[in-house]
C-alpha cells in the first residue's frame, strides 16, 4: 500500500499529498476544485551539466558528450511501435517535454482521458527505446534547434556570460550541446545515461489540476514496475572563485547591443536551500527593482530600457546574481550596478524598502496558485530541493530585514563579475 | 468549471464583461481600446507604453510601480496588437484575490481605481502630454520595435506580412510605424488620447472571486462623464491570391527562416471559420500535423514547421527555420501536404486528433481568471463565443468541409530570410 501524506498551507486555503510509491517513485497530487484540466510533469534529476558520474563512490566518472540529456529526451519519445505524440493524438492531451541544466521532465496537459494520457506518460518514459537510425535522424532535427538558438541574440548572451564566468563548470556548455558533441551519441551512450538518471528513485510525479490521488495511484500501480535505487554521485566541479575572462563580445544581428552581466557567488556547498534563494530575490530587488531609483535613472539617461531584468541564478555547484537587457553601453550599465552594489552593501537595506519588497514577493508567491501548468513544475523543483511547495509564503514572512544585509555583503563579490555584449553587425 | 461571462452595455460601445470565478487566487482586470488600425497607430502606440508608465497621481515609473508593491506586487501591463485591421490598446492589472489580503482589504477596487485613474488622468496639462516623460516613452517605443529584428521568428514573419498585405491596412510598415512614433508631438499625443477615449470601441473585463456591483459604479461614473463617437471598423478579407509574389532577403545567420503566407477564402471572421481552423491545425498544427510528422520527423529538415490561422484577416501562416540549402527542399514538401489536404488525403484519425486536441484546449480556458482574461479579449469589437461554443462548433467539422476549406486556400506569398553564415 502506498503512504499517503497531506500537505496543507492554511494561508492559502490550498493542500496536496505526496505518496511514496512501492515502485520507489514519489508521487505529489495537488487537486484543485472546479478545474476542468489536469497538468502531469514526470521529472527525473538529470540535466545538461550532468557531463561526468558514477554510480558508486569507488568507480571512476564516466564522461559523456555535452548536450546527451537533452538528446535522450528526444529520442524517449520515440518507440519500437506507436511514438508517444501518435498515442497522445487519440487522447487529445497536449504533451510536451523540456530539459533544463539540472532536470528532465515530459509532461501533458488535458481536460478529459486523463488516466489514459498518464498511462502513455509513465509507459513511454519507462521504456527506452533507441536505435542508430533514429539517433541518426534526431542529430538533424537537433541540429536545426541548436542554430536556432545560435540566432537569439539574448540566448547567447547569457551563455557567453556563463562562459565567461565559469571555468570548468558544465553550466558553461549549451543545454543542447553543439553540432560536434551530438555527433559522438549513441544509443549505447543513451542507455547508459538512461540506465542511471532513469531510476525511478531519482524521478517524481507531479499532478495538479482536475486529478485525486486514487486516479494517479490506479494507473501508477498498474505501470510502474519496483525497481533497486542506484545511488548516483554527480561531481561537484571544482570552480575556482574568479571569472575566467572579465568581458567578452561578439557581434549578431540585432537592432541594439544586448548585454548579460554576472556577479559569481563562491560556493562552499553544491545547492542553494529556498531561504537563501528568497532572500537573494529580496536583495535584486532592493538593489534594482523597478521601483529604485537606480532603475529609474538608468531609463531616464537611456542606459537601459524595459527589457532590464535581473535573476539570480543557481544550481547544483554554481550560482550567480545576473542582470540583462539592451543597452547602447554595456560597460556603463556594469559600472553602475557594481557603484551600486557597493552604496547598497554599505548602507544596507532600509526598513520600509524591505517591508515593500517582502509585500511584494508574497503576493507574487500567492498568485502562482491559479496556475495547474505552474504548481506542477514548482512542485518537481521544491521535490528535487527537498523543499515544501508552501514554504515560500511562510519563509517570507520569516526572512529578517539584518538577515538580507549579512547576504548582500557576504553574498557579491563587486571584483568577481563578468560582462558579455552582443554588439550588433554593421548592416 | 462553467465560468459565464455576463455581458452589459454601460456606456454606447463601452461593454463590461464580468466572469465570477471561485477559489482563485487573482483578479484580471483589463482595460481594453479598439480603433481603427491606421487611425493614431504612432500615438497609440506610444499611449500602451505612456499610460502604462506614469499618470497625474503617478508622475513617476518608480512612483507608480511602489504604489503596484503596496497592492502585492498587482502585475500592470499596456500593450498595443493588430486585431485585424483593428488596433487594440489594452491595459491589464492582474492582481492577489480579496480574500487572499493580510488585512482584509478589497485590492480590486484599488487596482481597478489605479486602472481608470492611469488612462482618464495621464500627466498632461493645458492639452499637450509631459515632454520629458514622451521623450522617454518615445525611445522605449522605437527600441520595442526596432527589435523585432532580434526574433528572427517574429522579423522573417513581419516581412512576409508586409510584402503580402502592402496595399491593405495589415501591411503597415514597420519602418513607417517606427518615424511615425519618432515625430509624435505632446500635442498631438493629447489629441490622439482624446479620440481613443472617445471613438474606440471599449471592452471592461474584470475576472475574479469579487463584488462587481461596487467596482461597476465606478466604471459607470468615470464612463458616463465621456462624450461617445465610436469609430467603425472594417478589415480587409482579399479571397484569394491571384499570383505568388516570392522575396528573400539575406542575413548572416546560422538558420535561415521560410515564412508562406496563404489566402484562406474567408470573407469575414466567422465565414467557415471552424472548418478553417480544423484545416489549419491539421496542416500544421500540433505534432500530430502534417508538416510536424512529415517535414519534421520524416524529412528531419527542421526543428519547427508549422501553419496558423489568422482569424481576423482570413490568412494562413506557414512558418519553418531550415537550413539554407533546404529551403527547397522544405517548399517542395509543405506545398504537397497542402494538396494532400485539398486532395483530402489526410487520414480520419488525423482530424479525429485535432478535433480532440483544439477541444481539449478550449475546455481548460475557464480555469483560471488569466485564462478566461486574455481569451476573451480576442473578441474585442466583436461579439464573444464562449470556448464551449468553439469547442462544439470544431467538434461538429466534417471531412467534407475540411477538403472544402483546403480548396479555398491560394498562396499569396513566400519569404525567405536567407542565412549566409558568417560574413
Amino acid at each position: 500500500m502506498a503512504n499517503v501524506k497531506e500537505i496543507r498551507s492554511e494561508r492559502l486555503h490550498e493542500r496536496y499529498y505526496a505518496i511514496d510509491h512501492a515502485s520507489g517513485l514519489k508521487i505529489l497530487v495537488y487537486p484543485k476544485e472546479n478545474y476542468a484540466s489536469t497538468y502531469a510533469v514526470f521529472g527525473t534529476r538529470y540535466g545538461s551539466i550532468d557531463t561526468a558520474f558514477r554510480a558508486s563512490t569507488d568507480a571512476p566518472f564516466t564522461e559523456v558528450p555535452e548536450g546527451i540529456a537533452h538528446f535522450l529526451e528526444h529520442k524517449l519519445f520515440e518507440s519500437e511501435d506507436l511514438d508517444a505524440f501518435a498515442r497522445y493524438a487519440k487522447t487529445g492531451a497536449s504533451a510536451n517535454a523540456y530539459t533544463s541544466f539540472d532536470r528532465t521532465c515530459y509532461l501533458f496537459s488535458c481536460t478529459g482521458n486523463f488516466k489514459a494520457s498518464l498511462e502513455i506518460l509513465l509507459d513511454f518514459v519507462t521504456h527506452p527505446y533507441f536505435t542508430a537510425a533514429t539517433v541518426q535522424k534526431e542529430q538533424g532535427i537537433i541540429g536545426q534547434e541548436i542554430k536556432m538558438y545560435r540566432d537569439e541574440p539574448a540566448w547567447e548572451a547569457l551563455f557567453s556570460l556563463l562562459r565567461a564566468m565559469y571555468h570548468v563548470h558544465p553550466v558553461r556548455i549549451d543545454i543542447a550541446g553543439t553540432v560536434e558533441s551530438i555527433a559522438e551519441i549513441t544509443p549505447e551512450l543513451l542507455y547508459a545515461c538512461y540506465n542511471i538518471f532513469y531510476n525511478l528513485s531519482n524521478m517524481v510525479l507531479c499532478v495538479a489540476g482536475n486529478v485525486t490521488p486514487e486516479e494517479v495511484l490506479e494507473v501508477a500501480d498498474r505501470i510502474l514496475k519496483p525497481a533497486a535505487p542506484v545511488k548516483i554521485e554527480r561531481k561537484f566541479h571544482q570552480e575556482p572563485r574568479e571569472v575566467r575572462t572579465p568581458y567578452t563580445e561578439e557581434k549578431l544581428s540585432v537592432a541594439s547591443p544586448i548585454f548579460s552581466f554576472g556577479f559569481k557567488e563562491a560556493v562552499e556547498t553544491p545547492e542553494r536551500p529556498l531561504r537563501e534563494i528568497l532572500v537573494s530575490n529580496i536583495i535584486l530587488e532592493a538593489l534594482c527593482g523597478k521601483t529604485t531609483p537606480f532603475y529609474s535613472q538608468l531609463l531616464e539617461e537611456g542606459l537601459i530600457n524595459t527589457t532590464f531584468e535581473t535573476e539570480y541564478f543557481c544550481g547544483y555547484g554554481y550560482a550567480s546574481w545576473i542582470f540583462t537587457g539592451e543597452s547602447p553601453d554595456g560597460q556603463a550599465v556594469r559600472q553602475r550596478i557594481i557603484e551600486r552594489v557597493k552604496a547598497l552593501q554599505e548602507t544596507g537595506i532600509g526598513e520600509r524598502d524591505f517591508a515593500r519588497i517582502r509585500k511584494k514577493l508574497y503576493g507574487r508567491a500567492v498568485m502562482q496558485f491559479n496556475d495547474i501548468d505552474g504548481i506542477a513544475n514548482a512542485l518537481v523543483s521544491s521535490y528535487f530541493c527537498g523543499e515544501g511547495l508552501f514554504d515560500e509564503t511562510e519563509l517570507l514572512q520569516q526572512i529578517t530585514r539584518d538577515e538580507v544585509n549579512a547576504r548582500l555583503r557576504a553574498a557579491i563579490d563587486p571584483d568577481c563579475c563578468a560582462l558579455s555584449v552582443i554588439q550588433a553587425r554593421e548592416a | 468549471m462553467s465560468a459565464i461571462p455576463e455581458v452589459r452595455e454601460i456606456g454606447d460601445h463601452v461593454r463590461l464583461l464580468r466572469v465570477q470565478t471561485q477559489q482563485t487566487k487573482t483578479t484580471c482586470i483589463s482595460l481594453i481600446l479598439l480603433l481603427p488600425l491606421l487611425q493614431n497607430t504612432a500615438e497609440n502606440t506610444v499611449l500602451a507604453s505612456f499610460l502604462s508608465h506614469s499618470s497625474a497621481a503617478f508622475p513617476t515609473l518608480g512612483a507608480l510601480n511602489a504604489r503596484l508593491e503596496e497592492l502585492y506586487g498587482a502585475v500592470f501591463s499596456g500593450d498595443v496588437s493588430k486585431l485585424g485591421e483593428g488596433y487594440r490598446l489594452q491595459l491589464s492589472l492582474t492582481c492577489i484575490s480579496d480574500t487572499l489580503a493580510l488585512d482584509g482589504e478589497a485590492v480590486s477596487e484599488d487596482a481597478l481605481r489605479l486602472l481608470l485613474d492611469q488612462i482618464f488622468e495621464p500627466l498632461c496639462a493645458d492639452g499637450r502630454f509631459d515632454e520629458k516623460q514622451l521623450a522617454t516613452e518615445i525611445r522605449l517605443c522605437a527600441e520595442d520595435i526596432e527589435s523585432e529584428i532580434n526574433d528572427k521568428r517574429m522579423y522573417a514573419l513581419g516581412q512576409m506580412l508586409e510584402i503580402m498585405c502592402k496595399d491593405e491596412p495589415y501591411g503597415i510598415k514597420k519602418a513607417d510605424l517606427l518615424a511615425a512614433v519618432r515625430a509624435v508631438t505632446p500635442e498631438s499625443l493629447y489629441r490622439a488620447w482624446r479620440e481613443l477615449l472617445e471613438e474606440a470601441a471599449v471592452t471592461v473585463q474584470i475576472v475574479g472571486n469579487v463584488d462587481f456591483a461596487r467596482l461597476e459604479t465606478m466604471l459607470r461614473e468615470r464612463f458616463a462623464a465621456l462624450p461617445r463617437r465610436p469609430a467603425k471598423i472594417d478589415t480587409v478579407f482579399v479571397e484569394r491570391a491571384d499570383h505568388v509574389t516570392e522575396a528573400t532577403e539575406e542575413m548572416p545567420l546560422e538558420q535561415s527562416k521560410l515564412v508562406l503566407g496563404l489566402r484562406s477564402g474567408m470573407r469575414n471572421a466567422d465565414d467557415d471559420f471552424f472548418a478553417e481552423r480544423i484545416m489549419a491545425d491539421i496542416l500544421g498544427g500540433g505534432p500530430y500535423s502534417r508538416l510536424f510528422v512529415h517535414v519534421r520527423e520524416e524529412l528531419s529538415l527542421c526543428y519547427y514547421c508549422s501553419a496558423r490561422l489568422e482569424r481576423r484577416k482570413g490568412i494562413v501562416v506557414i512558418q519553418s527555420g531550415v537550413e539554407y540549402e533546404n529551403r527547397q527542399a522544405a517548399l517542395d514538401e509543405i506545398l504537397k501536404q497542402i494538396e494532400i489536404m485539398k486532395r483530402g488525403e489526410f487520414t480520419d484519425e488525423e482530424l479525429a486528433a485535432s478535433k480532440a486536441a483544439l477541444c481539449d484546449a478550449y475546455r481548460g480556458v475557464n480555469d483560471t481568471p488569466e485564462g478566461i482574461d486574455a481569451y476573451y479579449a480576442q473578441f474585442a469589437g466583436s461579439t464573444p463565443q464562449s470556448p464551449d461554443e468553439i469547442a462544439a462548433g470544431l467538434a461538429a467539422v466534417t471531412r467534407e468541409q475540411v477538403v472544402a476549406a483546403a480548396n479555398r486556400l491560394t498562396l499569396d506569398t513566400i519569404f525567405f530570410l536567407a542565412g549566409k553564415g558568417e560574413d
